[in-house]
């Protein structure tokens, strides 16, 4: 139905936000089966690390799916909590560089 | 320095020293003066004296990182009680067995009322301070949430006696079960006493706390901290994961002394774009819980040079017992030596038999000191394993392996059980094979630690038969263990073999094990050149 909708509008702004959220949720989806400690219940705004969902090493196989996903390298200094403490901060982090698909 | 006796004063003391007005601790969102630290203290050590906490009873700090924990860690210590740090990241079956072991009668915590019934459950817990945040009332619990606590005026330090016990260390036994190290407030004092004095700590440094209240390091900056008045930033559990959030933040409080296990170092150097932070400040970086890989470590004296380095040694058990300084990065890949005995211990090797081994030949090594605890809390089986009395001194049993090189300095060759440190937390294997061994479908299991060049060690479970882990039941079966081990004692894979080597007495081979996937078998490092 969304694919549907899509085709009618035809309004860029709006793809790219199904975009973002498609994203988003392949996101959560790939935290939940290969990162995520626990059984904490996870969705795009849990804190993943006060709920003790993902350690440092899960930080960087976040990073590396990111930049696989996207194409786009993510700098060091770059992988900060403001931009990594929730799904939702990533993706408004990567939506915000202007670089990726997610514009 | 102050010739307190007791760590209830702490506090106190950092207010004749430094000044009530001074700052005293920050986790990057809030910042105390010393006189604000103290009251905020007083005020949970009155919460709790209201709850019915008696001098002596055991008092759970169930906090994330932050300036409420460190001010409930002084909250219980000054209401006379033994404090019992939790690690607020573990899972609550795991905390409910710490709480249940140590008898504890209250908790400090900001968890849910859903989180509190299930650490607190068939505990002999009845009162549950909230210092930061209100709750919701629970059934058969006097709960005090923030507003209550900032109601009650702050309660004097209860008296209390230099050898009355202070805190209780949990970490998981090789049965699973944990095993509490009972420290009182002497060993806790002489501690932080010698510590300040080694590394010349006064009112103008500025401490970083890197590790979590349930691990010994942390008793640095809880305690001779205060002792000296110097300030402490608590880095919050969030800031450790991002290296670069970390750099910035020591840059920006302008830390002079850092205490970390050496991954938790070497990330920041490695990942925390250091070059954009000016990191000059840092005079001091302590590092201990395990070997620094020694390419890693000169990585990190060469990207901070400011910065002095000590090889921190000792148990928990002990606090620290052996120093090995370095003004230079090494230049070799010789292990880094744990050094001499530190300020008041000490030190002998013996050999299987107790006796004291020959000049130059290795050995276990055995620690006497001020700063060593009672024993273990309710366990008189493990104190007779660990704790042997000979000319009135009592000796514990490190359980480490020592050489002591041509120069005179010590260096650590293995374990001469199967205790493995991951991260600098210690992990019994055996604990893990038998949380494996519980779960169903399961009929032999072998864990080895993999050692890989960056340092981040890790476990690794071999089960049999392999057709346990298809179709994607490896993933399962992590999260299995995760519920009811602590994180660091999580292996971070699975492999499946049908038939796992066995020794001839039939019990598993873990070094055969390793070969047939190429893993060590994570004994440490015996390949030392001595």
């Amino acid at each position: 139905m969304v694919e549907d909708t899509r085709r009618s509008t035809g309004s860029v702004r709006w793809m790219s936000s199904v975009e973002h959220r498609a994203f988003s949720d392949e996101l959560v989806a790939f935290i939940r089966a290969e990162v995520a400690i626990g059984d904490y219940p996870l969705e795009a705004d849990t804190d993943l690390v006060l709920t003790g969902l993902v350690d440092s090493l899960g930080i960087v196989l976040v990073v590396e799916w990111i930049e696989s996903r996207l194409g786009v390298m993510i700098d060091p200094g770059d992988i900060v909590i403001e931009h990594f403490d929730t799904v939702a901060s990533m993706v408004a982090y990567l939506r915000g560089r202007g670089d990726t698909p997610l514009d | 320095m102050t010739e307190i006796k007791t760590l209830n004063e702490l506090l106190d003391t950092a207010i004749t020293v430094a000044g009530a007005e001074t700052e005293a601790i920050t986790d990057g969102r809030s910042r105390l003066t010393w006189g604000e630290y103290r009251d905020l203290a007083g005020r949970i050590a009155a919460a709790l004296l209201h709850s019915g906490v008696k001098q002596g009873d055991r008092v759970g700090v169930h906090l994330h990182k932050s300036v409420h924990s460190f001010a409930s860690v002084h909250g219980v210590v000054r209401a006379g009680a033994v404090m019992v740090p939790l690690d607020a990241l573990a899972p609550p079956a795991a905390t409910n067995a710490v709480l249940r072991d140590a008898g504890a009668s209250a908790v400090v915590t900001g968890a849910s009322a859903d989180a509190i019934s299930a650490i607190t459950a068939a505990t002999s817990v009845t009162g549950v301070v909230t210092p930061h945040v209100d709750t919701a009332p629970i059934a058969g619990l006097m709960t005090i949430g923030a507003d209550s606590v900032a109601g009650f005026e702050p309660a004097a330090p209860v008296a209390v006696a230099p050898d009355d016990l202070a805190y209780l260390m949990y970490t998981s036994g090789s049965t699973g079960k944990p095993k509490g190290m009972a420290h009182t407030h002497r060993s806790g004092i002489t501690y932080a006493r010698l510590a300040a004095e080694t590394y010349d700590i006064d009112s103008s440094d500025r401490l970083a706390n890197i590790a979590p209240l349930h691990f010994d390091q942390s008793t640095f900056e809880l305690y001779a901290a205060p002792l000296v008045g110097a300030s402490v930033l608590v880095v919050s559990d969030g800031v450790l994961r991002f290296p670069a959030s970390l750099a910035a933040l020591i840059a920006d409080e302008r830390i002079t002394v850092w205490y970390s296990v050496p991954y938790v170092l070497d990330q920041m150097v490695g990942r925390g774009a250091i070059e954009d932070h000016d990191l000059g400040s840092l005079r001091w970086i302590l590092y201990g819980g395990e070997p620094f890989p020694p390419a890693a470590l000169a990585r990190a004296m060469r990207a901070i040079p400011s910065a002095r380095v000590s090889n921190v040694y000792g148990p928990a058990e002990v606090n620290q017992c052996a120093i090995y300084n370095l003004d230079a990065p090494p230049t070799d890949d010789a292990p880094i030596p744990i050094g001499r005995a530190w300020a008041g211990s000490s030190l002998r090797l013996v050999d299987e038999t107790g006796g004291t081994v020959a000049p130059g030949e290795p050995g276990e090594l055995l620690v006497s000191s001020d700063t060593m605890m009672r024993g273990y809390w309710n366990r008189p089986d493990l104190d007779a394993q660990a704790i042997v009395e000979e000319d009135g001194e009592r000796w514990y049993r490190t359980g480490d392996l020592i050489a002591v090189r041509s120069d005179g300095n010590l260096v650590f060759l293995g374990r001469i059980d199967n205790q493995v440190k991951v991260r600098g937390h210690r992990v019994e294997i055996e604990a893990v094979e038998a949380a494996l061994l519980d779960i169903d479908g399961i009929d032999a299991a072998a864990v080895l630690v993999e050692r890989p060049p960056s340092g981040d060690d890790h476990l690794v479970a071999v089960v049999s038969p392999a057709s346990a882990i298809a179709n994607g039941r490896d993933t399962d079966l992590i999260r299995h263990l995760a519920a009811t081990l602590p994180r660091y004692a999580v292996p971070s894979r699975v492999v499946g073999l049908d038939d796992l080597p066995r020794t001839g007495t039939g019990k598993v081979d873990r070094r055969s094990v390793g070969d047939a996937i190429g893993v060590g078998d994570g004994r440490g490092h015996p390949e030392v050149d001595r």
